[in-house]
């Protein structure tokens, strides 16, 4: 490996580093993150110019090579993630569901969603660079205190509430390797070595079950959504290595939400289970965590109040709380009001892409309020609380 | 006939769907006031730019470059602030999305707070309007004016009719809109025809 190759890729990417300290996040844990982001660059930048590494040997740069992909990819991240191009409406509701299956460990999961890679994806990189980080703390002293959880959104699909149903999938993937739940499952199976056709046909079941998690994971926020979603970008998809086909993973959310025997489901309610057992939460089980909301407000044209009785329940954000239930509803709802055969608009003269405008702007309102009022209820209740 | 703070209240707790006026969300009771009701600033913004294009050109010409092309959106979280500069103009909405009933119309104004500082509006809702209430907002200071997102800036004075009217039982081009929407001008079926007469001369 040449040291001036990796010379120049750290000065390409440096001037993008500094051009960072520019952007507006939606949460304030990505500044901090950004931060450390920052300061690794600098101790890099340091070391370069007093020419330290010129005489390291090959395993040196190769571990500051592999450095540069993470603080590539980190920027990457954070040039997107920025307010003005992602939803934070939506964020907040996978932060809901995230804030779910959280864990007493006191690193901070950051979500972040940018529009690197044009469809809905889950990009594990930085948010499984475990080691990188203890390199980072051992050999810069700069400590990273959040985990950034880099999902990707197209950019055409930015306020689209009716697609964004497949960021819950996308979630699944992180809680599930976060808790290892499949490998976990299928490591208690097997006590002896196995051919390569049988590892071979093994991580081909793995990723299946993968996939069938993330299907049940979503749909415990938005029930058949994302089947619904599926079976129109994977209508008629069969199986291959990395994913079931179309139909099944119809049929295991619709199974599982309507609570009836099948194979897949149970073994994936017990494996999670199992898994998170022994965290502080006892609401680690595949379950539904939705609330109805009434449809009557959409079907007037207005958005849903979601509010909760004692602001001061706001600050717990608990789960189970009902406000949260209520607002990963609202996408079911979405759901259903696009799909009424009945219309439920008809008293109306809108178009079909009016009516789809109006369901997501709804959506989009009735989330931003409750976000507003939250905010300012709970500001006012520590106002008081300083003045008295 | 003018709504007065007695009728005002009794619109907004009335559960008669067409004569109910809807605000959500009313982050305090303190904004009906006698006569009027304080609205406050949303989160989203169209700020006009200068880009290569030399003007707008509003004669509907499909070869021309669309209103957006003028425009670039921009974010804020309630709290934050927005900087707007002298003479630019911008389009925002109310952070509150509102409903008319369906026999009262109301007429926009500026907070006098703000339009000492050379911010003007004047617009109207219209009776069964529902959406958030879009603002176009020019900077007439020779100085950039900071604003705060959630402040109150306008308010609407509210009108009753003698007889009800159905906003969205005709097509509109800005019903239930929550984000600040451009010009749809180029939906104007007049503009076709003039350009036809034009064409034939």
């Amino acid at each position: 490996m040449d040291y001036n190759l990796v010379e120049l890729e750290f000065f390409r990417l440096f001037p993008h580093i500094q051009s960072l300290k520019q952007n507006h996040y939606p949460d304030k844990r990505i500044y901090n993150y950004q931060r450390s982001l920052f300061q690794l660059c600098v101790k890099i930048e340091k070391k370069i110019t007093q020419r330290s590494f010129s005489k390291s040997g090959y395993e040196d740069l190769l571990e500051l090579s592999n450095i540069l992909i993470f603080v590539k990819t980190s920027i990457e991240c954070l040039k997107d993630s920025t307010l003005n191009l992602i939803p934070f409406e939506a964020l907040f509701c996978l932060e809901a569901a995230l804030n779910d299956w959280a864990d007493e460990n006191h690193i901070e999961n950051v979500l972040v969603i940018t529009h690197q890679y044009r469809e809905y994806y889950y990009e594990s990189m930085l948010s499984d660079a475990g080691p990188f980080f203890s390199l980072f703390a051992d050999k810069y002293n700069v400590v990273f205190k959040q985990r950034l959880i880099l999902i990707s959104i197209p950019k055409f699909e930015l306020n689209d509430y009716l697609s964004n149903v497949v960021l819950y999938h996308e979630l699944g993937h992180f809680i599930e390797r976060k808790y290892e739940i499949i490998d976990k499952m299928f490591a208690a199976g097997f006590k002896r070595l196995l051919s390569p056709a049988e590892i071979k046909e093994l991580n081909k079941k793995k990723n299946h079950y993968r996939e069938y998690f993330c299907d049940l994971f979503a749909a415990q926020y938005i029930m058949n959504c994302c089947s619904m979603y599926l079976n129109y970008i994977a209508y008629g998809y069969n199986e291959d290595d990395t994913h079931p086909s179309t139909i099944s993973r119809i049929e295991v959310v619709r199974d599982f939400l309507a609570n009836s025997k099948n194979v897949i489901v149970e073994e994936l309610k017990a494996a999670t289970r199992q898994m998170t057992k022994g965290m502080p939460s006892k609401t680690r089980h595949l379950q539904m965590r939705v609330k109805p909301v009434e449809k009557t407000d959409f079907m007037n044209l207005i958005p849903c109040e979601i509010r909760v009785s004692n602001p001061l329940s706001y600050e717990k954000r608990e789960p189970e709380q009902d406000e949260f239930k209520k607002l990963h509803y609202l996408f079911v709802m979405g759901w259903e009001l696009w799909l009424d055969k009945n219309n439920s608009f008809k008293g109306y003269q809108f178009s079909k892409l009016k009516i789809y405008e109006i369901i997501n702007n709804l959506i989009e309102k009735s989330i931003s309020n409750y976000i507003v009022q939250r905010s300012w209820d709970m500001t006012k209740n520590k106002k008081q609380n300083v003045l008295e | 006939m003018y709504l007065n703070k007695d009728l005002l209240l009794k619109r907004l707790q009335t559960n008669e769907l067409n004569k109910q006026l809807i605000i959500r969300p009313l982050l305090s009771h303190t904004q009906i006031g006698d006569l009027t009701v304080d609205f406050r600033l949303g989160t989203d913004f169209l700020v006009s730019t200068q880009g290569r294009e030399a003007y707008i050109d509003v004669s509907g010409n499909p070869d021309k470059k669309p209103v957006n092309y003028f425009f670039n959106k921009t974010r804020r979280r309630l709290g934050e602030k927005f900087l707007l500069h002298s003479n630019q103009t911008i389009i925002c909405t109310s952070l509150e999305y509102i409903k008319m009933p369906i026999d009262v119309f109301a007429s926009l104004n500026m907070r006098s707070s703000y339009s000492r500082l050379g911010l003007t509006i004047s617009s109207l809702l219209q009776p069964g309007y529902s959406g958030c209430i879009s603002l176009e907002l020019t900077n007439s200071n020779n100085n950039p004016i900071q604003l705060v997102v959630g402040a109150r800036v306008f308010q609407a004075r509210f009108y009753k009719l003698d007889e009800d009217y159905a906003y969205t039982y005709h097509k509109r081009k800005y019903a239930c809109q929550v984000r600040p929407v451009n010009s749809r001008f180029e939906t104007d079926e007049d503009l076709g025809l003039l350009r036809f007469i034009h064409q034939s001369h």
